[in-house]
């Protein structure tokens, strides 16, 4: 019982700071993604202790634990567009992995880059 | 019959029932790269098929499940906030590396997929790959893009990534195991963030910090390109 009205309470903390993400990209008039405002706000009120991590332990550690579970039927959603993407399998896979790896380079090369300039 | 799949009921058990059965596999397999999510997208879609059931019947229930996206994406400030004190000594170099980084992942896809001439649409849905799902799930959404693609090419790139990290750091000489987590978690995410792991705990650390601040760097890189009219 204690543990259902905890998972309630850490869920509602969660979903208000959500929808104040949200309201405020709505308010704003902004395409910018509420969820990921919504993150910044949790970030902040980490930072400035008005939420501490014990208040949204439990339920945060279950979202980020079976988070693949939540994106099965975003997946699945590709049985649709396979006409689209007829004649271009190969391309799609191939570009992804290219720009994986010069991401992966270029990222890679320029963090150690600016750690050694900044030491010299 | 046809009441049981149209009710909602139908998409959230199947999805659990499935999803569930990819994570128990995942902790009996010995091979790191098997991707739960994937395998339950991929056997979901041979049940629909085999079965005939028209993908709106599981898209009924699947929608409720979308709904959690929100609150997912909300809670990834949390292992950015227990990791943040560790950003302090390299903060800007490590911040410059992944707005670099993401730039590039949102320049290279742009410039290759005209290259290979691919449909503005397709462009749009694999622009945001480099990202954590749930960021490119509505990165993808927020551009027009088509989110199941997405998520394909996300996952694409965070299992190639991590199958070819190793070889990439020893070809390109890059050794600073700050460097090395970063530039996994900036191109192949979660799934670059658990080979990071592997390579040793610092590396994973700064891997697992960088997956929300890249999703944030490519969210304003797409309303930059957005704004530029380039998409």
């Amino acid at each position: 019982m204690l543990t259902t009205l905890t998972i309630i309470k850490e869920l509602l903390i969660i979903l208000a700071i959500y929808l104040l993400g949200e309201a405020t990209v709505y308010l704003l008039e902004s395409k910018f993604p509420g969820s990921v405002v919504g993150m910044l706000f949790l970030l902040g009120a980490l930072h400035l202790r008005w939420v501490k991590i014990d208040d949204i332990r439990l339920v945060s550690s279950i979202l980020l634990g079976y988070m693949p579970l939540f994106f099965i039927p975003a997946g699945v959603s590709v049985m649709t567009t396979y006409t689209l993407m007829d004649g271009f399998y190969w391309q799609i896979i191939l570009i992804t992995m290219v720009s994986t790896l010069v991401v992966m380079v270029i990222t890679g090369k320029s963090v150690e880059y600016f750690i050694k300039s900044k030491e010299q | 019959m046809s009441y049981i799949l149209t009710s909602p009921l139908f998409g959230i058990g199947l999805t659990f029932l499935v999803g569930i059965l990819g994570l128990y596999i995942k902790t009996k397999v010995r091979w790191s790269l098997f991707n739960p999510m994937l395998f339950s997208m991929l056997f979901i879609i041979a049940i629909l098929v085999v079965l005939e059931i028209p993908y709106s019947d599981y898209q009924v229930g699947g929608d409720y499940i979308m709904k959690m996206l929100g609150p997912i994406t909300v809670v990834l400030a949390v292992p950015l906030y227990q990791h943040h004190a560790k950003l302090k000594d390299h903060a800007l170099a490590i911040l410059l590396g992944i707005t670099l980084g993401s730039l590039t992942a949102v320049v290279s896809v742009y410039f290759f997929s005209l290259l290979a001439s691919l449909d503005m649409t397709l462009i749009k849905s694999l622009l945001p790959r480099s990202v954590t799902t749930p960021i490119g799930i509505s990165s993808s959404e927020m551009i027009g893009g088509l989110v199941g693609l997405t998520i394909v090419s996300i996952v694409i790139t965070g299992t190639f990534g991590a199958i070819v990290a190793s070889w990439v750091f020893k070809i390109f000489n890059i050794t600073n195991p700050i460097a090395k987590g970063v530039a996994l978690g900036t191109s192949a995410h979660a799934i670059g963030t658990g080979r990071a792991f592997e390579l040793g705990t610092l590396e994973g650390a700064f891997s697992g910090l960088s997956i929300a601040i890249t999703g944030v760097a490519t969210v304003l890189w797409l309303l930059l390109f957005q704004f530029l009219e380039f998409i």
